[in-house]
């Protein structure tokens, strides 16, 4: 629990410190992809933290190159 | 505005260096292994004189869009839009090799040194120190690399030499045992690990201070870093056989281990740690470092320096996510080469048939009209 609270303070800190800022300055854009990437990354930390399992995007890469993988007497 | 992010040739050989070895060590020898058994020191050879190949044509690359990253090049080549996707998808690949190389340390530290902390806490810290590094910029990057690169090369030869004693030539035989298809399979890993791996410095040449990077400059570091793999698989197999190389998921570890000079110089294995520690930082800080810039050239932001701690929370996270366990991790390797193939042929080939083709009709228009 209180590592998801240090998550959210840092997530807090980094909001008020540097995208507040961003906004300030009229760089809109500079503040849209700063919380896109603050929200994935809160996101994805919380599910580290709590050891939530996410299914790998790896998995996709195994699919996507399997029978090519096959072919290639690779697996 | 941020600050100049120029650096010298020197310290981008040194950074090409370490880029090469990066973590190299952690796997090839088992991959190649597992695809030649005690051929693998043929295949890394092979592996290596391909890569200098593709090394060289990317360095041919570069030079026919002076000035140019390689997000410019895609927008500049493809257009707008599809630029902008294949850019996107290349960027999404810097960002799970440089989670990758987070999560590899984290699963050496929790499975091999120490076993009782949690990964994650492993993974933070690693995490924050590549945000420093990226904070920092890359001048500080790139003088870091130069002050620990003496000391990276004292502790390799160290460890080379101090090998030497345990290896044993008979685990060589038979020589040359495997069919080309076989060596070639063991080849393909070194092609695509550190090899196709090299068109991140597509981001980075267009940050070199005043002189231009010659052939000569680009491919010395690349044949160093190309004869440390020979040297480490080739040690890898003359040390524990070709058995071990391909079961163990550390060989070079378990390698290291085997030191014993008159049962008193021992344990030697700490000396190949900070070795690991120290290349597979700088690949994972390069990584992130051109992921960062990219994003910024990308969306035309004002300075790539503010993304940093959502980065790092990104990284964090996406080390976690990448792989559930060691076994998996390694079990994509596979998988994972094909993918830095891939990238590198839409890359490179692709992008440069395309400029090809688009200057060519442009060219006929002028002589048309």
């Amino acid at each position: 629990m209180s590592a998801i609270l240090l998550i959210s303070l840092l997530c807090a800190w980094a909001i008020f410190r540097e995208c507040m800022p961003l906004v300030k300055k009229k760089l809109a854009k500079d503040a849209v992809v700063y919380m896109l990437l603050l929200l994935t990354g809160a996101s994805l930390s919380i599910c580290n933290i709590r050891l939530i399992e996410v299914p790998s995007p790896m998995l996709l890469l195994q699919a996507a190159y399997g029978p090519l993988l096959k072919w290639l007497g690779l697996q | 505005m941020e600050p100049s992010q120029k650096i010298d040739i020197k310290q981008m050989k040194v950074l090409l260096i370490f880029f090469i070895v990066g973590d190299l060590m952690w796997f090839l020898p088992s991959f190649t292994a597992s695809a030649s058994k005690q051929d693998a020191w043929i295949s890394a050879i092979i592996g290596v004189v391909v890569g200098l190949g593709i090394a060289s044509f990317i360095y041919g690359f570069s030079t026919k869009f002076p000035g140019m990253t390689l997000i410019d090049i895609n927008r500049r080549v493809l257009g707008r839009f599809a630029g902008g996707v294949l850019s996107s998808f290349y960027l999404l690949h810097l960002l799970m090799n440089g989670s990758a190389q987070i999560r590899v340390i984290g699963d050496f530290m929790t499975t091999q040194m120490m076993t009782e902390t949690p990964m994650r806490v492993v993974l933070f810290l690693f995490a924050a120190v590549v945000l420093i590094s990226i904070r920092t910029g890359l001048p500080v990057i790139a003088r870091t690399a130069q002050v620990f690169f003496m000391m990276f090369v004292v502790l390799f030869t160290i460890l080379f030499l101090l090998l030497v004693p345990e290896s044993e030539p008979h685990n060589l035989l038979p020589l040359a045992s495997h069919n080309t298809a076989e060596m070639m399979r063991g080849g393909f890993f070194v092609i695509a690990f550190p090899f196709c791996q090299l068109t991140v410095f597509l981001m980075l040449f267009p940050l070199l201070e005043k002189e231009e990077m010659t052939f000569k400059s680009f491919i010395t570091p690349v044949l160093y870093g190309g004869a440390a793999i020979v040297l480490v698989v080739t040690l890898s197999i003359l040390v524990l056989g070709s058995f071990m190389t391909e079961h163990q998921i550390y060989s070079t570890y378990v390698m290291a281990k085997k030191i014993s000079i008159g049962n008193f110089l021992q344990r030697l294995e700490a000396i190949l740690v900070i070795n690991y520690l120290l290349s597979t930082y700088f690949k994972c800080v390069i990584s992130i470092y051109a992921f960062c810039r990219g994003v910024t050239i990308l969306f035309g932001l004002s300075d790539y320096r503010v993304l940093a701690l959502p980065l790092f929370l990104t990284m964090f996270g996406t080390a976690y996510v990448v792989s559930s366990d060691v076994v998996f991790l390694n079990s994509l390797g596979p998988a994972w080469a094909l993918w830095e193939i891939t990238e590198f042929l839409a890359l490179i080939p692709f992008v440069y048939a395309m400029h090809l083709i688009r200057s060519r009709i442009s060219g006929n228009q002028l002589g048309s009209s």
